[in-house]
């Protein structure tokens, strides 16, 4: 009785057909494809990243360029206080300006604030990097009364994410 | 075994052990010849500094923002602001 003829010995026998070529190349392709998703994928990642930390870049020059136009104005105010002495009192105008630049910089962190709450930044990183700012601010004296006396929605991003970073029973 | 001359003898068994303990010991000390820097040992030592006594590391704030001279300014606008 003749022997069984396997692929093995098939193939050793009578050496690659057409078909085996056309299998191989189709493996071979397989892999390179599979490979460039995989290099594509970790490029896409990169560039995410990239962009969440561009995005973080700017949400910090927003709120510095904010804080900076208050401390200007607040320095201004200071040297007028120190000339003035005990009699000195902020004049109206001088009062509703500041409110507008206050306003500002509790703008800026409530946008940084509705980022992260719609998850459009690293969580992590932003909650090591503001939780502690966020803290003091929702807590100065300055800034503490205009988010107090302003309506009922306002600045909620900046409350919700306050209380999430920063309340101890959460 | 002979080994060519100038060149290090083969480290065995027993001494490669011998040297690992002696590494460790020195790990531990806290001692280190002079300009030698070991990164990973840097980094577990501020790990060690940064985590409690019980050992559970607690918050970390290194990276947080701070606009303290802002934040001083504003508290004394704020006591400007309610002098009536």
């Amino acid at each position: 009785m003749a022997d069984p003829v396997t692929v093995a010995t098939s193939v050793s026998s009578e050496g690659w057909t057409t078909r085996d070529w056309l299998y191989l190349t189709g493996v071979v392709i397989s892999f390179m494809s599979a490979g460039i998703t995989v290099f594509s994928a970790r490029m896409t990642l990169k560039r995410d990243n990239n962009s969440l930390g561009d995005s973080e870049i700017k949400i910090f020059e927003h709120i510095t360029a904010c804080e900076s136009k208050l401390v200007d104005f607040n320095v201004g105010l200071k040297k007028e206080a120190d000339k003035g002495g005990e009699g000195y009192r902020i004049d109206n105008a001088d009062d509703m300006k500041l409110q507008f630049l206050i306003e500002c910089v509790l703008n800026a962190y409530d946008i940084a604030c509705q980022r992260y709450i719609d998850g459009k930044l690293d969580k992590q990183r932003f909650s090591k990097t503001y939780s502690a700012r966020i803290s003091k601010v929702c807590n100065s004296a300055l800034y503490r009364p205009v988010i107090s006396t302003s309506g009922l929605h306002h600045y909620s991003a900046l409350s919700k994410v306050n209380s999430e970073l920063n309340d101890p029973e959460k | 075994m002979t080994t060519p001359k100038g060149s290090k003898k083969p480290v065995t068994g027993n001494r490669f052990k011998a040297e690992k303990a002696a590494e460790q010991r020195q790990r531990q000390s806290g001692s280190r010849p002079d300009g030698v820097f070991d990164l990973d040992d840097d980094i577990n030592g501020y790990r060690r500094k940064r985590a409690s006594i019980d050992g559970v590391q607690k918050h970390n704030y290194d990276g947080n923002i701070s606009f303290d001279t802002a934040d001083k300014l504003g508290e004394e606008i704020a006591a400007l602001r309610t002098r009536k």
